[in-house]
Parts: C-alpha cells; structure tokens; sequence
C-alpha cells in the first residue's frame, strides 16, 4: 500500500513538473502584465507539436530539436506581443482576454488542420528501460523530465534574480509608474516576459510529448489547469506557481489512482472553487477578493 | 440612438416574420433557426458582458443546463416541452444564482477563471455521472412539442416552420426584456457598476446586488436557449458544456457590439449565416473564427453597432437624436 | 440633535494610527470643513463615515443612527454622499449620462413596475429628467451636457463630480478637496456654488480642503485635525486666531495668507 502511493506520488511530481512550468510561465505573465494568457495551452501544445515534427520528420535528434524549437517558440512568443498585446496595452481585462481568447482559436485550430487529431509521442531516442529506486519505477526519459525542469526553473529565477532584465521585471511588476520614471522600457519588458513565459510553457509541452503524447485537442484543458495551479499558488507567486504545480500533480495522482481516473480532472477545479471561497488570495498570494 | 434602434429591430421583425413566405428554402429556414437560438443566447451573455463588464467564461454552463434539464425531463419523465422550457429556464437562473453569489464577490481576472471552472466541472460530471446524463452518449430523441387535448387530439410541432416562428418568439421576447432591463434604472445601474464601481457605490447602488440580478437574467435566458436548442437539434450531449458555445457567443456579441440591445441580434444575424453558409471551408473556418475575433477586438471595439452608430447615448432621455454614421 | 456625530472615532493601519479619538457634530445646513496639514487623517475619516473603512473605536451617527460599519452603498442610502480626492467619474459616459446614473436612488423602482413601464415608472423618469437638467444649471454645466466626461477639463471635471453628488439627493454631502487644482477664479465660483448648495437645497456639507482661501470663505466651523487628532474646533475667526493651529502649521502645513495652493 505504501510503496503504491509512493510511486503515485513519485508519477505526480513528474506531472506536477509539467504543471508548474507551465504555471510558472503564466504567472510571469499574469503578474506582470495583468493579462489572462487563454492561449497559455496553445503555446505548450505547440511547442510538442513543433518538436515532434522536427525529430519525426525531420529526424533531428531529440536534443538538437529542444533548444532549436525554443527559440522558434521564443521569437514566436515576441511576435504574438508585438503584433497583438502590444496594441492592447491599456485597453480593458475584457478586451486582452478576448484578443487571447481568439488567438488560442486560432492556433488550435490551426494546429488540428496541420497537425490532425491524432496524439503524438516524440521520440526522444533515450531507451525506456525503467529504473529502480526502492519501491519506485521510473522511466529515465520521465527522471530527464523532472532534471530539465528544475533546471529551467533554476535558470529562469537566476534570470529573474541576478540580470538587468530580471531587476527590470522585478522593478515594473511592483512599480511600474516609478519603473517606467527610471527608464525601464516597460513595453520591451513586457515583450520579454511574455516571450518568457510562452516558451516556458512550450518546454513543458515538449516535455510531455516526450514522457507521454501531445495533441491539439490538449490545449484548453492545459490552458484551464495551468490557471488552477496560479490561482491556487497565489497569482503573481513564483514559489507558489512551483509548489501548486506539483501539489496539483500529486493530488491528481492520488486521486486517480485510489479513487477514479474519471473525475480526475475534476479535482483541480473543486479544489480552487473551495480555495477561492475560504481564502480569496490564495495559498500564497496577492489579493483576490473585491474591495469592500 | 433608441428609435433608430427600435426601427431596425421592428423592420428585422416584419422581415423575420414574411421571410419563410418570401424564401421557403428549407436550408435558409434552419439557418434562421440558429440565428434566433444565437440570438437569444447571446443576448443573454451580453446582459452580463456588456452592461455589468465582466465576462463570465462559464456561460455556456446554463445553457448546458438548460438543455440538459429539457432532455432529461422530456425523454426520462416525459414532461410536456410546455414546461419544459420555463423550468430549464429557472432550474439555470437557480444555478446562476449560487454560482454568481459566489464568484461575483471575486475580482475580474478571478471571476473569469472560476466561472470556466464551474463549467469544466459540469462538463465533467455530465460526462461521468452516467446514470443520469448518459455520458458521451447524451440523450437523443428529445421529442417535438406536443398539444394533446385528451386521448383522440395530438398534434405535434416538429415542423421546421414552427420552430422557425417558436423561436423569433422566443428571441422577441428576449429583446423586450432586454430592452426594458437596459432603460431602466436597473440598466442605468449596471452600467454605472461597469463604468465605476466605487463611484457607483457612492451614489447607493449595490453593485453586488444588481451584477447578481443581472448575472441570473442572463442565466434564466441561456437555460432558455438550451432547451429550445435540445428540442430543436433532438440530441444532446456533453459537447454543450464545451467551449466552442462559448467562443461564439463572445464572437457574436464582440462583433455586433456589446451594451446595445442591437449588437446581440446584428452579431447573430452574421455569424449565424457565416457559420452556416460557409461551412465549405469548414477546415479553415474555425482558424479564421479566431483571427475574426482578436481583429474586432484591435481595429472595432465597439462592434458594428458601434460602427453605425457613433454617438453611443446610453441615457434613458428621449431628446437623444440618433447620429448615423453620415450625420 | 446634530445631523452627524463623530464620537471618539480612532483608526490605526497596522503600526500608523490614522485617527485617535477623533470627536466632532455637523448640523443641519451648516457647512463644515475639516483641515489640516497632509497625513492628518482626513481623508480617513471621509472613508469611515461613508463606509469604505470601519472605525476600530468609536461611533458615527448620522440622524440619530449608527452608520459605522454599514457598506458604502448603504451609507449612501442613509443619506450621506461623497465625492473622492482623486478626480472620479463615469468617464465613459456623457456628462447628462453622469448624472443620470448618480439619480439611481431617486430613479429605482419595484421590479414589474419597471420591467412593465408603468405610467408611475414613467413619471418618475421624468421627474428623474428634469432633476438633471436642474442639477446641470445649478452647477453651471448644462452646456456640456452632451460631452463625454473623459473630454471635460478639469476644473469642469471637479464640477461635474460635485454634480454627481448632488444628483444622489444627499442630505449630508462630503467633499473630499473639490478646490484641488482650481484656479482662483473657479475657487471663487466653488464657494458660490456651495452656498448655493446649502442655502437653495438645505444640503448639509462637510468638506475637506487644503484651500484656506476657499476654507475661510465657505465654512460655518472648522474643525482641525493634525496627526490624526482633533486640535482645534471653532468658526474660521476663531480658527486663525488658535495659537494650536497656527503652531502645526509652520510645522510644515499649508499657506494660511488666503493664496492657492497650485
């Protein structure tokens, strides 16, 4: 019974990775810029997508393919805020929710008409002999996964901690007027941090088409979950995108695997519905609740 | 603004009502079908989007529940359509009513991702839950309305033409109510919530008050729709509860311009016909969906009501002379 | 009975106490201003007698009955209306539209009485009307009724804010700085349309101001708060001649010789 949890556990911490770099992107962006990213899955799914197609079709190794598609997904990420937020700076929550709202139409559909339906696994070349630590199997590619993200995670914070870009960020997320007064360029950090973040987001994607499959129709839910973990971490918390992420990952484990595959999608959204009721800012976070 | 606004909804009426007659083709009467059911649906979103400003991701929701409600009464209690329809529409105001009294004291960003939680969480229960919303499978058969006088007399409306006129009712009397909510001091109070909450608190209005009214108005209509629509289509299934319901109501009230009575009924009018007529590029349709929407947003963010009429006069004074775009 | 009464109303934020013990009555039809130099505690005590804040100690009544602790919406319903420091309206909305919002209390009506459009519903809406237009020429406004609010210069702005706060039919009707930013001749018309206000409609009117000019001119009393406490009360005669008021002042406070502050 305990080695059975442990290994639930062990398999929710490797989703919990998947979680909370996505929840990490989403909250630099939430945070910085107050936009509602819809599009946060579309830009995950893609950059499995794009991975895929690389190594599959193009037969480019596996490593070779990740940092050649994060920086695709990087320049894209640029793009999309040049072309669209940009313009949206001071126009209202609403109509910067619509404008990804549409933007993440317009890519998953895309996506399904180029990509199809059907779930794609990358081929990562890394054999699936499974290792054993105890009581616990694991597969390397999902130990590969876990390694990547702390790393990602571990260079996005030294970035955010100890780089001019990063005290740039630092300095508009908490003050943007003063920031702006000290000739911070607040639109290019902007740009940055949603580049940032959407690559973020299309690495975890890459990793879980690795681990598991990606496929289009995965973007909305990714997109719905990934903003479960930010509210439940707080928005606006690094560490709390971090822990949520995993936190997520684990509950959701346990829960299938003691209770019901079926509902298990259910739990993250009960769990901030109930979150939300009782405390308005979150585990670890910025205020939630309306002002009186 | 409001008797250039009257006149065009009066015209779309008289139009409505003599087209099956002008047009019989049986195609172009189930497209008008579908506008109306849009019609309505959208209405009822833009009660909340357009005059109380916040966007409930969730709608769809109480249009889920509403056809659900319609299937699940008529098929496994076989209560008549007639009763049907007014108790899908109150059984998702009383869903409104608990899910808006707890999310509408969350602000904006947050109001928005729980109630698309709500729905997620509905979609899923309704996928799950299979004894009583049959999973995947759905309900189908959802039977026609039917008048029985005793034993010997049943008729049955299952003729295009009477969903046809069964649903500009349905849409007629949405825009009354919606006209005389947005005249009113109700209306006036909305839209003060959505123009300055804490000015409006400090006139006496009760912005949680009206944004719950008004977020269970706008769930009493979509639970409405979605029983017409089970009635209509015959079949239901989780698929309601998706987003794509939702991606089209916002397209449509978006487009036609949110706040007006009009916008609602002229965004319908197009993406109703758009999504009919031009399913031969089916593929690339839904893509293009997408770029139609972020493009109204940037380049028309008033609609096309906001297009025609430049000067948007929100007051309940009639001395507002109607500014056309040529004026 | 006084109209308002403030009694030994204290507030601490965290390590700052922001009002200790603050006592104070407002009359009926008196017009009251409540100065003192930046961080007294004014504006706080704005936002506890309207709602936005709870006193931790102490009482406000107005007419008798409590309203501390009671929602902003609420307050308002009692009677007592605001305005804000920084510049606060519908600003989406034409200026005529303004109003029309802010007579929501006189406009409202039961639920089938509006929906069916009544002929009582519909009196009422005219009577609503015509309140406007009242409004607007009092306060000097009825040219720019068809202006959006976002186009208005400031010192029309500050107008049509007090505007909005007459069109709630205030019986009691706070100030928060309408002067700031007004040069001296709308000053001037400020306190002109103030009287105006109390004598005319029999509006009570508690203001906070840094004007003195405009303070001297307009105020029945004054009441004077430094550091969060009360130092000094009295009508503006009295009020110049207080060594107490004079000596917070030259400890950093404001201009008392009768010139704006820009």
């Amino acid at each position: 019974m305990l080695d059975v949890t442990i290994q639930f556990i062990v398999n929710g911490l490797v989703s919990g990775c998947f979680y909370a770099l996505m929840a990490v992107g989403l909250t630099l962006i939430f945070g910085m810029m107050q936009i509602v990213n819809f599009a946060h899955g579309d830009f995950f799914v893609l950059g499995g997508m794009l991975t895929f197609v690389l190594t599959h079709s193009l037969g480019i190794p596996f490593v070779v393919a990740i940092p050649l598609v994060l920086v695709a997904m990087w320049l894209f990420g640029m793009a999309v805020d040049w072309a669209l937020l940009s313009r949206m700076r001071d126009a209202s929550m609403m109509s910067n929710a619509l404008v990804t709202i549409g933007l993440s139409v317009f890519m998953v559909n895309t996506m399904l008409l180029i990509f199809g339906t059907d779930p794609k696994n990358i081929v990562t070349g890394i054999d699936r002999v499974p290792l054993l630590f105890g009581p616990v199997v694991i597969t390397k590619v999902r130990l590969i996964t876990i390694v990547a993200s702390i790393a990602a995670i571990a260079v996005v914070h030294y970035m955010i901690n100890h780089t001019r870009r990063g005290r740039a960020m630092r300095a508009v997320f908490q003050q943007q007027e003063a920031a702006a007064l000290v000739g911070i360029p607040i639109s290019q950090t902007y740009r940055f941090t949603f580049a940032l973040g959407t690559t973020l987001a299309a690495l975890s994607g890459i990793l879980l088409g690795a681990v598991f499959v990606v496929h289009p129709t995965m973007a909305d839910l990714a997109t719905v979950k990934a903003f479960v973990v930010v509210i439940l971490g707080g928005m606006g918390s690094f560490g709390g995108a971090i822990l949520g992420g995993l936190l997520l990952g684990v509950v959701e484990s346990l829960w299938g695997g003691f209770v019901s595959t079926g509902y298990m999608d259910v739990i993250g959204f009960l769990l901030v519905i109930g979150l939300l009721l009782v405390k308005p800012s979150g585990l670890f976070g910025l205020a939630g609740a309306r002002e009186k | 603004m409001r008797s250039t606004e009257n006149n065009i909804l009066l015209g779309g009426l008289a139009l409505a009502l003599v087209l099956p007659v002008l047009l019989p083709d049986q195609f172009l009467i189930h497209v008008m079908i579908m506008v109306f059911f849009y019609g309505i649906l959208a209405s009822s979103l833009n009660l909340t989007v357009g005059y109380v400003g916040e966007l409930p991701l969730g709608h769809a929701a109480f249009l889920g529940i509403g056809a659900y409600t319609s299937a699940i009464l008529s098929t496994q209690m076989q209560v008549p359509f007639w009763i049907c329809l007014p108790l899908a529409g109150l059984i998702a105001a009383v869903f409104g009513l608990v899910i808006g009294a707890i999310t509408l004291r969350l602000e904006g960003h947050y109001f928005v991702l729980i109630t698309l939680a709500f729905t997620e969480v509905m979609r899923l229960v309704v996928l799950n839950w299979v004894e009583v919303t049959r999973g995947p499978l759905g309900f189908s058969n959802i039977p026609a309305p039917v008048i029985s006088l005793g034993e010997s007399i049943r008729y049955s409306f299952d003729s295009k033409l009477w969903y046809y006129y069964f649903g500009l009712f349905l849409l007629a009397v949405t825009v009354l109510c919606v006209m005389r909510f947005a005249r009113s001091s109700y209306g006036m109070a909305a839209i003060a919530i959505r123009e300055n909450r804490r000015l409006a608190k400090s006139v006496g209005i009760n912005p949680f008050r009206y944004a719950l009214g008004t977020f269970v108005a706008g769930a009493f209509f979509a639970g409405l729709a979605g029983s017409f629509y089970a009635h209509y289509i015959s079949f239901v299934g989780p698929e309601v509860f998706g987003f794509s319901f939702m991606v089209t109501m916002l397209m449509i009230v978006a487009l036609g311009g949110k706040g007006t009575v009009l916008g609602p009924i002229i965004g319908a009018v197009v993406i109703g016909l758009a999504l009919e007529y031009l399913r031969f590029i089916n593929e690339v349709r839904l893509s293009a969906f997408g770029l139609l929407l972020i493009g109204v947003v940037l380049f028309m963010p008033n609609g096309i009501t906001g297009l025609l009429f430049r000067r948007r006069k929100v007051s309940l004074s009639p001395a507002a002379q109607p500014k056309t775009a040529e004026g | 009975m006084a109209m308002l009464e403030v009694r030994n109303v204290s507030r601490r934020f965290g390590g700052l106490q922001a009002n200790k013990d603050v006592s104070f009555e407002v009359n009926q039809s008196e017009i009251v201003s409540l100065i003192g130099p930046n961080g007294a505690g004014k504006t706080t005590m704005f936002n506890m007698i309207t709602g936005f804040l709870s006193p931790d100690e102490g009482d406000v009544t107005f007419q008798g009955k409590s309203v501390a602790g009671l929602k902003p919406h609420q307050v308002a319903q009692r009677g007592i209306v605001r305005s804000f420091q920084i510049t606060n309206v519908f600003a989406g909305l034409t200026v005529e539209d303004n109003l029309v919002a802010a007579h929501y209390m006189r406009a409202r009506g039961g639920f089938w009485e509006t929906m069916l459009n009544t002929k009582a519903a519909r009196d009422r809406d005219s009577a609503m009307r015509v309140s406007v237009r009242d409004i607007l020429r009092l306060v000097g406004l009825e040219a720019l009724a068809d202006e959006d609010a976002k186009n208005l210069a400031y010192g029309k702005l500050r107008l049509l804010e007090i505007a909005i706060g007459l069109s709630a039919a205030p019986r009691l009707l706070l100030l928060d700085e309408p002067a700031a930013g007004l040069n001296s001749e709308e000053s001037a018309r400020l306190v002109e349309l103030l009287r105006l206000i109390c004598r005319e409609r029999g509006t009570t009117i508690l203001l906070v101001e840094h004007d003195m000019s405009v303070v001297m001119e307009v105020s029945d009393r004054i009441v004077v708060l430094n550091f969060g406490q009360k130092i000094a009360e009295g009508t503006p005669v009295e009020i110049r001649a207080n060594s107490a008021v004079v000596e917070a002042y030259l400890g950093g406070g404001l201009d008392f010789g009768g010139a704006n502050n820009a």
